[in-house]
């Protein structure tokens, strides 16, 4: 199935849960987990939750960072 | 903290700033964005004493890595020690919907209900569009959020974002990242006036250090900036520059400006003048 992931498309097979996939980017892109946050579909995800969420067809991702700021 | 002394010369260090349910001796708050390296936005903000330092949120990028993200992510987590505080933005967001979400997702990151909340209505000049500020607003505060608005200094709008729970104003003094200054120092003059209970920080437009004093001169109680100091060819030493002249314009509002005439009046004594008045 196809989803979205900080904007870019991506095809990933059927039953990832949220954690899963984001463990899969963090380790192949060397992201930090601690230090991030995400949104699905423009609604906050909890990290206790990550585990809980399957990912479905057309699920838009945000996993964002902290970054400098003025 | 700004030592203010009274007129038999004893120092009393009162002058603290109480903001978002917290007392701060520093009015200078600092943004960590443009530095040249980590360690000179560090020793800046150092260099600053600021107690308050913005931040932001943005996608991750496999191009930043694990270790600058984490490192910066730790020197956030130090700072927040010790009555120091991080002033999360929603910078880049255009609706009250984007900026309600990021507000959430930065609460949760950095532990923090405080927002430095921004909706941009214009890309030339990132003026604020007043009718999404105003909305996102009234829904953050109502989900337990101290919002910092940074706004115009259209008078209107301020009193719509007080009428709605801000407790806050942060109008411009002028464009983001444009240095010139208090473009219209009669509005910011007539806000204080209007709100003398209102914590009133200007926010972005300062240049330079003698712009941070005139807004302190006016009364206001703080002043946010990041380009003035990142930019400049030394920021560190910047830094100080401005540390010392927000003190400097708030004592001076302290110690009370004299009125402008506009008749000359001689400063010598004129009484015993010698020679002329003699004839």
């Amino acid at each position: 199935m196809k989803i979205k992931f900080n904007g870019n498309t991506l095809t990933i097979d059927d039953n990832f849960s949220l954690f899963d996939f984001l463990m899969a980017q963090a380790s192949a892109q060397d992201f930090s987990l601690d230090a991030s946050i995400t949104a699905v579909n423009l609604q906050f995800v909890h990290k206790e939750d990550y585990s809980s969420y399957t990912l479905k067809e057309g699920d838009d991702i945000e996993f964002l960072t902290a970054v400098v700021g003025g | 903290m700004t030592s203010v002394k009274t007129q038999d010369n004893k120092a009393v260090n009162t002058d603290s700033l109480n903001i978002g349910g917290c007392e701060v001796n520093s009015r200078f708050f600092i943004g960590t964005a443009m530095y040249d390296s980590p360690a000179v936005m560090q020793a800046s903000i150092d260099a600053s004493e600021s107690q308050v330092i913005t931040v932001s949120l943005r996608r991750q990028t496999a191009s930043e890595g694990l270790t600058n993200n984490q490192n910066f992510f730790d020197f956030l987590q130090s700072f927040q020690q010790n009555n120091r505080h991080l002033l999360p933005n929603t910078a880049g967001c255009h609706s009250a919907k984007e900026a309600i979400l990021m507000s959430v997702m930065a609460r949760e990151l950095f532990k923090t209900n405080w927002i430095k909340l921004e909706v941009i209505g214009d890309d030339y000049t990132l003026q604020p569009d007043p009718f999404q500020l105003v909305e996102a607003a009234e829904e953050l505060i109502s989900q337990g959020f101290e919002v910092f608005p940074y706004c115009t200094d259209d008078l209107v709008l301020c009193e719509k974002l007080i009428s709605v729970g801000c407790k806050i104003l942060m109008p411009w003094g002028a464009p983001i990242g444009t240095g010139k200054g208090l473009i219209n120092p009669y509005a910011l003059d007539l806000l204080r006036n209007r709100f003398p209970n209102i914590p009133l920080i200007v926010d972005a437009g300062i240049g330079k250090p003698s712009h941070a004093a005139q807004a302190m001169e006016l009364g206001y109680d703080a002043v946010l900036l990041n380009t003035a100091v990142a930019k400049s060819q030394n920021s560190i030493l910047m830094a100080e520059a401005f540390k010392q002249a927000i003190e400097s314009g708030r004592k001076a509002y302290l110690a009370g400006c004299m009125s402008q005439q506009d008749k000359a009046k001689a400063s010598t004594p004129v009484v015993g003048t010698p020679f002329w008045h003699n004839n």
